[in-house]
């Protein structure tokens, strides 16, 4: 899965998570950052998408007054300008309606996000 | 110019001006006569006229304009106003208070409507004695009108300056700058009328000379070399009213009597609009004339170089600053104008001698100053400064949080230097803390606000209320000087407003039915608010009827919420319980405000939000009071914190009884046999959806779990934790927009090593267990 990174403001190592009562099963829970108390999200979780690995670092993203983060496995920053489109957007995803498009870089493809509509998703979830 | 900037204070400073209007309005009900009250209210609305003004929102401007007049008749008749005449007020202030709204809300430019525009037929009506009442308000023939205390006020009286000046047409702005001419000579003295009105000057409408009517201790030749030094006046000509020779010793500004009508003024004067802004005029000791008229003489204020003559020191030309000058008004305290006057020595007989316009007549000497009247003193434009300022809320929740941080920031480096201790570093930590502590305290102490900016504005909820309902009934406060944080007032504008209207709908009985009890047919709601240690408790009580618990408790059976032993239970021994089931209500026939079944629970709710507690207790006939227990200040909470599956988490103390080592019953739902008899268990980590095994829940004998016995809305009852940690006092952090929506969780704060611990609503959680 790739975003624009314009949406980022940090990417930080999952460190001294609570878990959250009561909250949907995709909220991995909460981390103390610089005061900040930021609302973890387990994206692959969200997606609903099959047999994601353990999140290890969570991505800070850059909306008013929300601190929320998602986490992930693991992070890559590609060139935009290097991605070329492809295919089909992989329409067996429960949350596709969520992708925009299909992309390669060298070296990797990844399913591009619609991140607002992503964050839109969560916080109306809650 | 721009003058968005002032927006919000616009917006706070009328909000606050349209609460006290409304507490007094209310107030003058049963004082129609209070000649202060109506000349409060009066100034009051004269200034949310002009701030209106000022900020270009016309129906603002207009409306007040008209209430303005309409205070003004009573103000200068001295009738008692009418229950209707009173209405008629409110509404207008409701009117405003929405155009408030939309200029919080920057529906801008701001729209008059079709209620608006009643509102000025009635108040034209009541103008024109053609709605009510009449005789009192019906325009007088000019000559007949009953006396006022002074002249009208653009009336020269003897003794009053009148400056007619021409400005110079060729500058740019004339009206504009005469208008700022008018704020200028305000600093002079009072000036008590202006033609034409100064709104229309600020309007930058001129087509002739103005006219002032002002009272000043000035002489002639003062004011006209303070406007020889004013740009843009082509002509000036200042002549004083002669005065009769008894009053001569006395100066011009003072407060005139209210004991016999004036002198008759020229009758062929046009009137004057009344512009003058008296909140900043001095005491003056009045006194009978010597000759024994009841037209009293009048003796200086505290003290006659407090606005004698002398030479003009300041004056400075008409620029931007001005126009800041007159938005400035908005921004200060009520301060007073001129600077405190300086202790007179020898050494420095030209030393200026600022008149405080607000000096104390105890002080005031019976002659005037010598050295005053030898011209040594002189107007100084004092700096303005104020003792208070203004600061968005938001900011100071900011400074709570940063401090708060700093705090577990403090404690977190504690901690780290415990493993390896180093004693100057124990010092400084040390140190550190207290100072941070002290910070801390500091940034909770200036979010503290009394409980009053609330209930000023009750007694007008509960004259509308029970007007609505027939019913009489008046509202004593006690104690509403205690201070709480800010976020627990915002906190309990609602729950108070619910209890009062359940207070009057259910509890205050019809007037005739509380006759036939024997009871004053005006119903008294009681608003006690006490602190008791780190609570506050607020108690809201009634004298009405009581609640008929067997009543309530058939209608909970009725509607299928509880069966009839348990309703009946309640009912006996948990009133509040009972009351606050969620769509139970006693009434038949649901009321405006009250009687739906929505209310005391969600009131309950809201309390339990802010940490706090809601009973009931209720005597047939003699009235049902709620207490509400709550935290003084809501940004460090006393907790008692435990662990239940590897996490930790806190409980507010104040629901917290105290902790034990339980030997768990047999049989199901879990329950623990104490002192105070058999309490059901609950376990914490059903928090995280984990609870123990069905195995492990098995008791054996002589085994024991830590638990904590907690109060709950039901009762007390355990709850299973797998450790106690302690108490704590916890800097409480906001959970923010996303973890906010969570029933049950009342905040998070940080732990020493910084993972956030939450803290939850053992109630609510109970609730969510079942």
């Amino acid at each position: 899965m790739g975003f624009d990174v314009s949406h980022v403001t940090e990417v930080l190592p999952l460190n001294a998570v609570a878990r959250v009562p009561w909250a949907p099963c995709w909220v991995s829970g909460v981390m103390n950052h610089q005061g900040r108390v930021l609302t973890l999200i387990d994206l692959g979780r969200f997606l609903e998408l099959a047999d994601t690995p353990a999140p290890t670092v969570a991505i800070l993203i850059d909306r008013a007054d929300v601190n929320l983060a998602l986490c992930v496995a693991e992070v890559a920053i590609v060139e935009a300008r290097d991605a070329v489109r492809i295919g089909q957007i992989k329409q067996f995803l429960p949350q596709a309606a969520l992708i925009t498009e299909a992309l390669s870089t060298p070296g990797l493809e990844f399913q591009h996000l619609d991140i607002e509509r992503v964050l839109d998703g969560i916080e109306g979830a809650f | 110019m721009d003058l968005t900037r002032y927006r919000q204070l616009y917006v706070s400073e009328t909000h606050e001006n349209l609460e006290k209007i409304s507490q007094l309005l209310v107030e003058l009900e049963s004082r129609p006569d209070d000649r202060r009250v109506i000349d409060i209210v009066f100034r009051l609305v004269h200034s949310t006229k002009g701030m209106s003004g000022t900020m270009g929102y016309t129906p603002v401007f207009e409306l007040a304009h008209h209430l303005e007049d309409l205070m003004d008749r009573f103000r200068r008749l001295q009738v008692p106003m009418s229950p209707a005449v009173i209405d008629v007020l409110l509404a207008g202030v409701d009117r405003i208070g929405l155009w408030l709204g939309d200029v919080e809300a920057e529906r801008l430019p701001l729209r008059t409507d079709q209620a608006a525009t009643t509102l000025h037929r009635r108040i034209e009506e009541l103008l024109e004695g053609r709605l009510e009442d009449p005789p009192t308000l019906a325009p007088h023939p000019r000559g007949t009108t009953p006396s006022p205390a002074v002249p009208g006020p653009g009336v020269p009286a003897p003794g009053d300056v009148v400056i007619t000046v021409e400005m110079d047409m060729k500058c740019p702005d004339p009206g504009l700058r005469g208008y700022l001419l008018h704020k200028k000579l305000m600093d002079l003295g009072r000036v008590r009328g202006v033609v034409p009105d100064p709104q229309v000057l600020r309007q930058g409408i001129i087509d002739g000379p103005i006219r002032f009517v002002m009272q000043s201790a000035l002489d002639v030749s003062q004011i006209e070399g303070y406007l020889s030094l004013m740009p843009d006046l082509a002509r000036v000509q200042v002549r004083r009213e002669d005065l009769p020779r008894t009053e001569r010793a006395a100066p011009a500004d003072a407060r005139v009597s209210v004991a016999e009508p004036p002198p008759e003024a020229a009758t062929d004067e046009p009137e004057l609009v009344f512009s003058d802004d008296f909140d900043v005029l001095p005491a003056g000791r009045v006194e009978p004339s010597p000759s024994g008229d009841r037209a009293a003489a009048v003796v200086p204020a505290l003290d006659a170089g407090a606005s004698a003559p002398g030479p003009i020191q300041s004056a400075h030309e008409f620029n931007e600053f001005d126009f800041e000058d007159v938005l400035g008004d908005m921004e200060r305290e009520p301060a007073p104008l001129h600077a405190p006057p300086p202790r007179r020595s020898p050494a420095a007989p030209t030393a200026a001698r600022p008149a405080p316009r607000n000096a104390k007549t105890a002080e005031t000497p019976d002659e005037p100053d010598e050295g005053a009247a030898m011209g040594e003193a002189a107007i100084v434009h004092a700096p303005r400064m104020t003792r208070s300022v203004r600061v968005r809320t938001d900011w100071l929740d900011g400074v709570l949080n940063r401090t708060g941080d700093l705090l577990i920031i403090a404690q977190r480096l504690w901690n780290r230097n415990q493993d390896d201790p180093n004693p100057a570093m124990t010092e400084a930590l040390s140190e550190l803390s207290r100072q941070l502590s002290a910070l801390h305290q500091d940034a909770l102490s200036v979010r503290m606000t009394p409980l009053s900016v609330l209930t000023g504005r009750m007694p007008r909820a509960v004259r509308d209320m029970a007007r609505r309902t027939g019913k009489r009934a008046q509202l004593v406060t006690q104690g509403d000087d205690q201070q709480l944080d800010r976020a627990i007032i915002e906190g309990l504008d609602a729950p108070l407003t619910h209890l009062l209207s359940n207070a009057i709908e259910h509890g205050i009985e019809a007037p005739e039915s509380r006759e036939r009890c024997g009871k004053r047919p005006v119903g008294t709601i009681t608003l006690t608010c006490t602190r008791v240690r780190d609570e506050i408790v607020i108690e809201v009580a009634d004298d009405g009827g009581g609640v008929d618990r067997a009543k309530l408790a058939e209608r909970a059976v009725e509607m299928g919420l509880l069966t009839r032993a348990r309703a009946e239970a309640l009912a006996a021994r948990d009133l509040g319980r009972l009351l606050c089931l969620p769509g139970l209500t006693s009434r038949d026939e649901p009321g405006e405000h009250a009687g739906r079944g929505v209310g005391l629970d969600a009131v309950r709710e809201m309390v339990n939000t802010l940490g706090g507690l809601l009973t009931v207790q209720s005597e047939a006939g003699r009235g049902t009071t709620v207490r509400l227990s709550l935290p003084r200040a809501p940004g460090i909470s006393k907790l008692l914190l435990v662990e239940a599956d590897a996490q930790v988490f806190g409980l507010p103390l104040a629901r917290v009884i105290n902790t034990e080592m339980f030997e768990p019953a047999a049989g199901t739902p879990p329950t623990v046999d104490h002192a105070s008899g058999r309490l059901r268990v609950h376990e914490l980590r059903a928090l995280l959806g984990r609870p123990l095994d069905p195995e492990q829940e098995e008791p054996t004998p002589g085994s024991t779990f830590p638990g904590v016995i907690c109060h709950g809305d039901d009762g007390s009852f355990v709850l299973r934790v797998d450790r106690v940690v302690g108490q704590q006092d916890a800097v409480m952090k906001p959970l923010g927009p996303l973890l906010e929506r969570i029933d049950g969780l009342l905040g998070v704060t940080i732990d020493p090593v910084g993972k956030p611990v939450f803290i939850v609503d053992v109630a609510c959680f109970v609730m969510r267990v079942g």
